[in-house]
């Protein structure tokens, strides 16, 4: 095979055994790989798709795509897939660094977990060679600790993905954290791999890659490489910023949650934006592997808050930021580095930390319940809120469980700032009609980086949109939505696609794999795996009722700032997106979408 | 002309991109593993390329007993497969490890710049390596650091 | 007064955060007037022929003049401009 290895692992952690297994090609071709690939084998292994995603029937995926590993556009991608313990709705949460080229060069696809280990283990693979093996040292260290651990335990050039305590004490938005500083974040992936008692996954991959086309696909590698070196996003605005340079441009469009969504203008925000971090604490940029945009930021804090590690993203530095009401880049920074270290989600630990803030100021939650003072704008409390999380100690104990949880015990659930549960990033919806209607639909919750409207709303790319317009808004999000999926399942960098599209990756895809792939195919992929994690969401039992955002955004306009005044309209859109997606009133995909995708029932 | 390799580490991004780039042409597949060259990443964010310098005096030459390792008109020290023992006194020589052995040919292998035109060169996203005449090579560095002098020189005079 | 505010690289082109300019009748007046303050450097950057460059995300109050007419959106007094390059994250 061509860039698919062919090879499947399927480790059995109750019993302690392990098998190779074929690819499922057919489906391969049909759904790409990672993303799209590893949720239909989760569909068509567990069947049964009620299961607690905390027991050992949750399978637990880690999936590369075709093009990882090999010199593809930033080819250095892999997704972890589940069910998500925080939402009950399928988890595939995409992450870079070097883990998963280095399961490609040690010949597999996918790893699929299935049980769960009488006691602590890791996996070690080294090419042909598997091993499950004891972790019970290993339990309760850090992330980087463990890191360490394996290393001098395995090879000096193996790749770990790994959980923290947070993961290992069902933290429900707990991480998979990948080369120390690389997260699979959202919906608690983590916490699956807790439960399961696997407390890593080591990886030395000797093998080679091989494409189908070898020739034709460094050819159309090196045009798609022109593209991105000739677009300021990829070329000069990611490498020199980061991601973080985004705080000042939704500050100014009066679209940064601020204060949990209170309002959408943050007075300080250019304390906690890229400029300050690239003049401040940046040390220096860095690469995931292939990629030659290098948004990663190498970076040190000094003083209170002191540490070193990588980040903080532009969704970290809100989450910390501004929705807390905070301004110290270095308490921001901080909070990021124990993040990764206990192995959580930044997006949900900061939403839910700002979400107690709301509650602690309304007199709803009381200083003796929380332990210490837990106002808007108290960097120090955040940083510790976020230690306690981890350990789940303290008010950090409920706090692990997320803003909708943690809301609703207090009978407030309309003070979660999410969408199925899931935390809501850093867009404002009254600011931006399309994020609004992309939180409100994607199929994992609250999600802004699979529906990503912010680049056409805000920064023009790939057209100038009004953030303010509703009537386009609807089929700009489907082709936005498939088109990532597409991008998610075949192990490229999403941030590729501020220069290049279908057509590019398609032209990658056909020549790595020798499948003759088209844009218009890697679109209707794209669509497909969309609508499968639909069929999942309504099997069982989401439904339009579920595909909605806080009343807060919908009918509190924006108190202050450049889009004062303004609500979601998300009311008027959503009935016109299913249409698009052909969909029936309920936002049931019909007989005849389906027949089209090759998709049935579930 | 003669063009010898630069390689500016505070330029690497650690992409890995020169280990595909090499191991595809040289093995027809992406193969870090066995690429000429290959990236080390440290924990402070720093990144260093390694591959074969071309040593003047190469150590690896010196411990060859069969002639296997030689000097061409380029000036690139370049392996004779046939002549290969594969006894490895080369990779145990050089003080790098920029000369490595395979255990599918049995021969030593290492850099030979693609013949005078290196493919990690080529597909290096921050020209953290780059070919360049050998009499110039370091003018670029002298010229950027010059820069630096001339910007200070012209707020001194105010 | 119109106040202007410059982000990421444009930072480096100005070499200050904000500025005020007294006043200006349109965008692409203000663009002019702040490229003769801060030289050929903005200018290039700023300019792409008589437009203001599309490599620009310019917001006047928070709206992006992409939708209210580009170099001929009027200003008034008390207007605050905001001045970004082209850049991205997620």
């Amino acid at each position: 095979m061509y860039g698919w290895t062919g090879n499947v692992l399927r480790v059995n952690l109750t019993d302690g055994t392990f098998r190779k297994e074929p690819l499922r090609v057919k489906d391969a071709e049909a759904f790409i790989g990672a993303r799209g690939l590893a949720s239909k084998y989760w569909i068509d292994d567990v069947k049964d798709l009620s299961v607690d995603p905390l027991s050992p029937r949750n399978n637990l995926l880690f999936a590369t795509g075709p093009l990882t590993g090999t010199l593809a556009t930033s080819g250095g991608r892999y997704e972890v897939v589940c069910k998500a313990p925080l939402t009950g709705a399928l988890a595939a949460s995409n992450s870079g660094g070097y883990f998963g080229p280095e399961l490609k060069y040690a010949g597999y696809d996918l790893i699929i977990f299935e049980g769960k280990a009488p006691k602590p283990v890791y996996l070690y693979i080294y090419n042909d060679s598997v091993e499950i093996r004891d972790a019970s040292a290993l339990w309760g260290k850090t992330t980087h600790e463990t890191t360490d651990a394996l290393l001098a335990e395995t090879d000096p050039d193996a790749k770990v993905a790994c959980i923290g305590p947070a993961g290992e004490k069902g933290v429900l938005f707990a991480a998979v954290i990948n080369d120390k500083h690389r997260a699979a974040g959202r919906s608690g992936v983590g916490a699956v791999m807790g439960s399961k008692n696997l407390k890593a996954v080591a990886v030395r991959g000797t093998k080679g890659l091989k494409v189908a086309d070898p020739a034709a696909f460094l050819k159309v590698v090196g045009e798609a490489r022109k593209k991105l070196a000739a677009n300021p996003v990829t070329s000069a605005g990611l490498p020199a910023y980061g991601t973080n340079v985004l705080v000042n441009i939704l500050n100014q469009a009066g679209g940064l949650p601020t204060r949990n969504f209170q309002t959408g203008h943050f007075e300080e925000a250019d304390a906690i934006s890229g400029e300050t971090l690239a003049s401040t604490l940046l040390v220096t940029k860095k690469g995931c592997a292939g990629c030659t945009s290098a948004c990663g930021r190498v970076s040190k804090t000094t003083g209170q808050f002191a540490g070193s590690g990588e980040g903080p993203e532009y969704e970290t530095a809100w989450s910390f930021g501004a929705d807390c009401g905070i301004s110290d880049l270095s308490a921001v920074t901080k909070a990021n580095f124990l993040c990764n270290e206990l192995g959580i989600d930044t997006i949900t630990m900061g939403s839910t930390i700002a979400c107690a803030m709301e509650l602690f100021e309304k007199g709803i939650l009381t200083e003796e319940e929380t332990g210490m003072d837990l106002s808007f704008g108290n960097a120090a409390a955040m940083v510790e809120m976020v230690k306690k999380t981890g350990l789940r100690e303290g008010f950090g104990d409920k706090l692990a469980l997320g803003s909708w949880r943690l809301a609703s015990s207090y009978g407030h659930a309309e003070l979660s700032m999410t969408a199925k549960k899931q935390e809501m990033p850093a867009y404002d919806p009254r600011a931006l009609q399309g994020m609004g209607l992309e939180y409100a639909t994607s199929n994992r919750g609250g999600c802004h980086v699979r529906g990503y409207l912010t680049s056409p709303e805000i920064l023009g790319l790939p057209q100038k949109l009004d953030p303010d317009s509703i009537e386009e808004k609807p089929a700009w999000l489907k082709a936005f939505q498939d088109l990532t999926a597409s991008f998610d399942s075949s192990g490229i960098c999403l941030f590729t696609t501020f220069a290049i599209g279908a057509e590019e990756l398609a032209a990658q895809m056909a020549a790595a794999t020798g499948v003759p792939y088209t844009a218009e195919q890697i679109m209707k992929a794209g669509e497909r795996i969309w609508n499968l994690e639909r069929l999942f969401n309504l099997a069982v039992g989401f439904t339009s009722a579920d595909d909605t955002i806080p009343s807060r955004l919908m009918k509190e306009p924006i108190p202050t700032g450049p889009a004062k005044g303004k609500i979601s309209r998300l009311p008027e859109m959503l009935p016109r997106y299913y249409e698009v997606r052909g969909w029936d009133e309920s936002g049931v995909p019909t007989d005849a979408k389906l027949a089209e995708l090759g998709l049935a029932r579930l | 002309m003669e063009k010898v390799l630069l390689i500016s580490p505070e330029r690497c991004i650690g992409c890995g991109s020169c280990e595909m780039a090499c191991s595809i042409e040289k093995e027809g597949e992406f193969r870090p593993a066995v690429s000429r060259i290959s990236v080390h990443r440290f924990e402070g964010g720093q990144n260093v390329p390694m591959t074969c310098l071309q040593c003047e005096d190469a150590a690896c030459m010196a411990a060859c007993k069969t002639g296997a390792l030689s000097r061409n008109e380029d000036g690139v020290v370049v392996v004779d497969k046939a002549r290969c023992i594969g006894c490895r006194m080369c990779v145990m020589a050089c003080p790098f490890g920029n000369i490595s052995y395979s255990r599918v040919t049995k021969t030593a292998f290492k850099c030979d710049q693609c013949g005078g035109d290196p493919e990690c060169v080529k597909w290096c996203p921050t020209k953290a390596i780059e070919f360049l005449p050998a009499d110039t090579v370091n003018l670029q560095r002298k010229r950027a650091f010059s820069a630096t002098m001339a910007k200070a020189l012209e707020e001194v005079k105010g | 007064m119109i106040r202007v505010l410059f982000f990421a690289t444009i930072r480096n082109l100005t070499r200050e955060n904000q500025a005020t300019v007294p006043s200006a009748a349109t965008v692409r007046d203000l663009i002019e007037a702040l490229s003769e303050r801060y030289g050929k450097a903005f200018r290039d950057e700023a300019f792409e022929g008589n437009e203001v460059s599309g490599r620009l995300i310019v917001m006047v109050n928070g709206r992006s003049i992409a939708h209210t007419g580009g170099g001929s959106t009027p200003l008034s007094d008390g207007d605050t401009v905001a001045i970004f390059p082209l850049v991205g994250g997620g």
